[in-house]
Formats: structure tokens, sequence, C-alpha cells
């Protein structure tokens, strides 16, 4: 993850912080209806919302985080959304650890 | 290059941005589909860069929309996806995708992948300046080519072809493409026939098509013969037309009353006499180069003068006949034309045949090449009017009381035709003009006679057998060519009278004279010809031989005619 933030950082310069608030504040968005969307068994629109904090994560070197959203999409597209509160409960996990790194360098 | 990138995601667009950003390029951002058609409605860009999955309209439909739109457009479309199943991939294809782009984003690849389309796009460009240059030169071509026709058109008429005993077929092409017809009948009955292919197409061979069918006309109906029309075309080509444009042309002259024909060819293909009771063809070939070459002394035109038979047609193509093509490319050929002339030869539909069988061959060679024949007929069923019906005037305008006197020696009996001039003369005379071609018949046979029996001194017995027909033209022109001394005096003089007027011909020439008295007896003449005595006959009102037979005078009565009273 180190590398690929280090190149990001060089790529946007001073956006770098823009980057970094933009991810958090839209993946956040994103984690928080993914609640309310397994509660209202909407397994469709799970799956869309997993997948673009999957490409963001992933974009940023957050691969772990970009793993357990691909195991939630992969699921919620196939209408299973007996696992999902698990996986999302590790995806906030990762999310958090992501953010972390993200703010330190 | 300007690219679009939509995008939903913020932080993905903001990293896509920076990487084109980095390499010069603009940018231009949409979050949503919508924003992506109203950005391309706006400015279409140099490359689209499409997110597959956006809220409200997705990528899919935004891309099916711009291929659509933008058809005539170079617009490459590469699609951002995290999607790696087949079927997605698929998808992208399928609704315009150029290529794809994956997430995580790899800068290399994406600078790699904007290179390759910005050099498409260059291509693309530098082939869509060519098409169009091309496509506007075609346009001008093709414009021109129907000027030149509509040129040609106003200035060409059909002249004789209409006649019964002629067939003929020219391409109904829209444009000029080269090949002019011509048929116009002789102020003494018979035919001249020309059928020109003027290499090039449009205005380039309309400039040359005008003058030669305004000479042809001209000089026909002014009684010229066909070396001094041949002459004069050639001449008028050789000024007008560029360097590297010339005519390939065959022209016949043809007598239907002695069964005779004169004719040449300049660089056309082979020309065919089809005899109907043998069914055998005679091939006429090419002896001339093209006209508009060479001036006159090289060209050095000399007809072949032969005879044509009752029974005899003759049939003249362009080589557009001979390279036409069927839908498999293979050429008519001049076997297939052979073929087809012989089919046709013995029930006397040969024209039928030809026109029958090139149906398949329907393609031309080039761009488009005329594809141009006609079959003349000398067979009995047709009714050949000796004298064609002029326009009757009644009028004592003009010299219609005058005296014309002509005197010829040896260079001029060699180098000059006095019948146009003469002609010229008498017509001028208001009401003699309906009386053209009967004027004009007598004072040809009388001319002729006077110089080819009475100053060349050759026997009229020759031209009976066919062999002997073109052995008297030999004579007849080895004899002039050495003529040292000789003479044809003519003496024209015109009477008005009340009810129209008298015209005295008195042709005198330096022979010796003939039996003058044995004419008489002959009532009609047979074979290939005679003296003409036997038609001034028919067509005068009396004919006096003296001085052995060497003077003769004509007198020639008319009433002035009304056509219509006004």
């Amino acid at each position: 993850m180190k590398e690929t933030i280090e190149q990001l950082k060089q790529l946007l310069g001073d956006e770098f912080s823009v980057l970094v608030s933009a991810f958090e504040q839209d993946n956040r968005k994103h984690i928080d209806s993914i609640e309310q969307l397994i509660d209202n068994d909407e397994a469709e629109q799970v799956s869309r919302q997993v997948h673009s904090i999957k490409g963001a994560s992933s974009n940023l070197g957050a691969l772990e985080l970009a793993s357990v959203c691909q195991q939630l999409e992969a699921q919620a597209k196939a209408g299973d959304l007996s696992n999902a509160k698990e996986l999302l409960s590790q995806i906030k996990v990762e999310f958090e650890k992501a953010i972390k790194v993200l703010q330190s360098v | 290059m300007k690219i679009l990138i939509a995008e939903d995601n913020f932080s993905d667009r903001l990293i896509l941005k920076k990487i084109i950003e980095s390499q010069g390029h603009e940018v231009l951002e949409a979050e949503d589909g919508v924003q992506a058609l109203a950005a391309c409605n706006e400015a279409p860009p140099d490359l689209v860069l499409l997110d597959a999955l956006m809220p409200g309209i997705d990528g899919f439909e935004v891309a099916r929309y711009l291929k659509k739109q933008y058809s005539a457009h170079y617009l490459p479309i590469i699609f951002i996806t995290s999607l790696t199943d087949t079927e997605s991939l698929v998808k992208c294809i399928e609704s315009g995708g150029d290529d794809f782009f994956t997430k995580p984003f790899n800068q290399v690849i994406l600078n790699a992948k904007i290179n390759a389309f910005q050099r498409a796009k260059e291509l693309y460009h530098t082939v869509t300046e060519q098409k169009n240059e091309i496509e506007y030169h075609t346009q001008h071509l093709l414009q021109e080519q129907r000027v030149a026709k509509r040129i040609f058109d106003n200035i060409a008429h059909k002249g004789a072809l209409d006649e019964p005993y002629i067939r003929y077929e020219v391409s109904p092409m829209s444009v000029f493409n080269g090949d002019i017809l011509l048929a116009a009948k002789r102020p003494l009955g018979g035919l001249n026939v020309f059928l020109g292919d003027f290499t090039g197409h449009g205005l380039a061979a309309a400039i040359g098509a005008m003058p030669a069918s305004d000479i042809f006309f001209r000089m026909t109906t002014k009684g010229f013969e066909l070396y001094e029309i041949i002459q004069e075309m050639n001449t008028r080509l050789n000024s007008v037309l560029p360097t590297g444009y010339f005519c390939c042309a065959a022209v016949a002259e043809i007598d239907f009353d002695n069964n005779s024909m004169k004719f040449i060819n300049c660089g056309l293909p082979d020309a065919y006499i089809i005899n109907r009771n043998t069914g055998e063809l005679e091939s006429l070939h090419s002896t001339h180069l093209p006209l508009g070459i060479l001036d006159n002394d090289k060209l050095n035109v000399q007809i072949d003068m032969r005879p044509f038979k009752e029974g005899e047609s003759l049939f003249i193509c362009s080589d557009g006949v001979i390279e036409a093509e069927d839908d498999t490319n293979q050429m008519f050929g001049e076997h297939r034309l052979l073929e087809a002339l012989k089919e046709g030869a013995t029930s006397g539909c040969a024209f039928e045949q030809v026109h029958e069988r090139l149906k398949p061959f329907h393609r031309s060679r080039e761009q488009a090449d005329d594809v141009t024949y006609i079959e003349v007929k000398n067979h009995k069923e047709y009714e050949f009017d000796v004298f064609h019906t002029v326009d009757e005037v009644f009028s004592k305008a003009g010299p219609s009381d005058s005296t014309i006197e002509f005197s010829l020696g040896p260079n001029s009996l060699r180098n000059f035709n006095p019948l146009p001039v003469l002609t010229q003369h008498l017509m001028s005379i208001g009401n003699l003009r309906s009386y053209r071609t009967q004027v004009l018949t007598i004072l040809t046979e009388l001319y002729s006679n006077a110089l080819e029996h009475g100053v060349l001194g050759l026997n009229s017995e020759l031209k009976k057998s066919a062999h002997g027909f073109a052995e008297y033209y030999r004579q007849r022109e080895q004899r002039l060519k050495s003529l040292q001394q000789g003479f044809v005096n003519i003496c024209i003089s015109h009477l008005n009278e009340s009810h129209g007027g008298s015209l005295e011909i008195i042709v005198e020439d330096s022979g010796k004279g003939f039996d003058y008295q044995s004419v008489k007896v002959q009532s009609s003449q047979d074979g290939l010809s005679g003296r003409g005595y036997p038609l001034i006959y028919r067509l005068a009102d009396s004919l006096e031989f003296s001085n052995n037979g060497s003077r003769v005078k004509v007198v020639f009565k008319w009433k002035a005619r009304r056509s219509t009273e006004k």
C-alpha cells in the first residue's frame, strides 16, 4: 500500500489530501447505506455500492479492503446476503485501517 | 487531445484526471452518464474514458448513443472497469467500446493506450482529408462530364440515325464519355456515317466532339468529299485538342445508288462488312492513326473505295463494346463480337445479335467507357430516298440573274473540289434551294465525267467489276498525281423566268471526247457504275453534246414552288 500511496502523492501533489478526504467521506457514506440496504434485503444495490468501494480502494492500494469488498460483491450479486453483515464489519475494520495509513503519510 | 472522463467515483476521477493531465492532455469531467452526453453534445472530445457502472444512464448506454451520434467522427471509447467477468467485457465491446482500462489504475498502461489512440486519430484525419479531396475531385469530374454532355446534346442532333436501314446503340450515360455517332444524308443521296471515340472523358473530350460534329454535318450537306471532311476534322482536332488527346474514328460515305462505299478506319477496332447472302464477314482494319495527332500531310488520308453490294451491311463499333465486362470481370472480347455478327449475318440481324449478347456485359472496364455500335444495311427491303426533301422557298432573292465561270488547270484539278463553291453560290439564289439535290447531282455527274473520263481518260467499263472498281480509283489517283496539262471549264448561267428560272450549265474538258450517241440508248444503269448521263437525262430538261462529246450543255428549268402560304 505504501508504494501505491507514494506514487499517488507524487502524481497529485497538494491534492493528495483532497483525495484522501474524498475517499474517506464517499466510502463512509457507502458503508452507512450498505448497512441499511442489507436490512432491507436489497442485494443488487448492495453489490453496486460495494463495487464502488472496491474500485476506489484498489486504486489507493488498499488491497485487503478491496479483497473483502470483492467477496461481498460476488455474494450480493448472486442474491446471497446471509453472510453480508459479517463481511460488512470486516470491511469497516479494513476501511479504518486504510484511512489511518492514508492520513499518516 | 481533449479527453472526457465519465466516472461517478470522485477519487477515481481525480486520479485519472491527474494521470492524463500530466501527459499534457486537456480533461473534461462528467460525474454520470447525463453529464457525459451533455459534454459531448457541447463539443465532441477526441477520446472518452467511460465508467461502465454509473447511476442513471450507465456507460453502456452512453457508448451506444455516442457511436450512433458520431458515426462520421472518430470517437474512440475506453471503458474503465473493475469488472472482470467475460460477459461484462463483451457487453462493453458490443455497446461500442474500443478498449478497456481496469482498476487498479496503471499509469504506464493508460498512457500507452492514449498514445495509441492519438496515432490512430491522426491517421484517421489524414485519411479523411484525402477521402474528402478525392470526393471533391470526383464530384468535380462528374459535374464536368454532365456539363459536357449537356453542351454536346445541345449541338448534336440525330441526323439520319433514325433511318430504317440503320440500327445503332449509344450507351445511355448521363455524362459524356467520349463517343460520338453521327449520320447525315448526302445531298446526292447516300449517307455519311461517323463513329468517333475521343480519349478521355468530360470536357476535354467534348471540346473535340463539338467541332467534329459541326464539321461533319456542315460539310456533308454541302456536298464535300469524304477526304475533305476528314482532313478538315483532323486539322481542327489537331488545333483544339490538348496533347495526348485524340479521336479514334471510322468514317464511311455510302452510295446506295451505285452500291459503293468509301471507308476509312483511324484507330477504331475492326469494322465489318457483313454479307447477308453468304453469311461472310470482311474486316476493315484500322489503317491510319487517330485524328488530331498528325497534320494532314503526315496523316496522308487514303480512302478505301469499295463495292457495297445489295445484301451487305456495314458494322462499326467503339472499343467499349469489346472491353465491356460482365459481373465476373470477363470481357466481351472480339471473339464474342465475331460470333454474334456471324450468327445474325444471314438473317440480316447481326446488330440484334450483338445487342442481345452484350446484355450481360453491362459494366465498362475503365471508370466508364461508352459502348457504341452501328449497323448500316444495304438491303433491298429498305427504300433509300435518293433525293431527300428540303425546305421549299419562294423568293427571287440572291444573284438570280448571274453567270459564274470556272476554269480549272492541272494543279486545281489535283487539289481543289469546285463543287462546294459552286453549290454555295447557286444556293444563294433564293428559290433554287428547293432543287438543291437535283442541281448538285447534275453538277457532280458533269464534273466527274469531265475530269475522270475526259481529262484523265479513265474507262468506265473498269468499274463494272469489284476488282476493277478499286483499280479504277487507283488509276484515278495515279493519273491525277502526274497530271501535267488539261483543263475543265465550267460556266453556269442563271435566268429568271416568270414562274421560276432556268439554269444553263456548260462543262468543257480537254479530253478527246467519247461516243455520246451510245449513252442515249442506255436506259438504265446496272452494275457498279457507268457514266452518269442516264441520271442527268432524268433530271435535266435538255442535254446537248458538242465538240465530239468533250463539251456538254445541260439546261435545268424549274418552277418556283410554294411550301406553305403565309
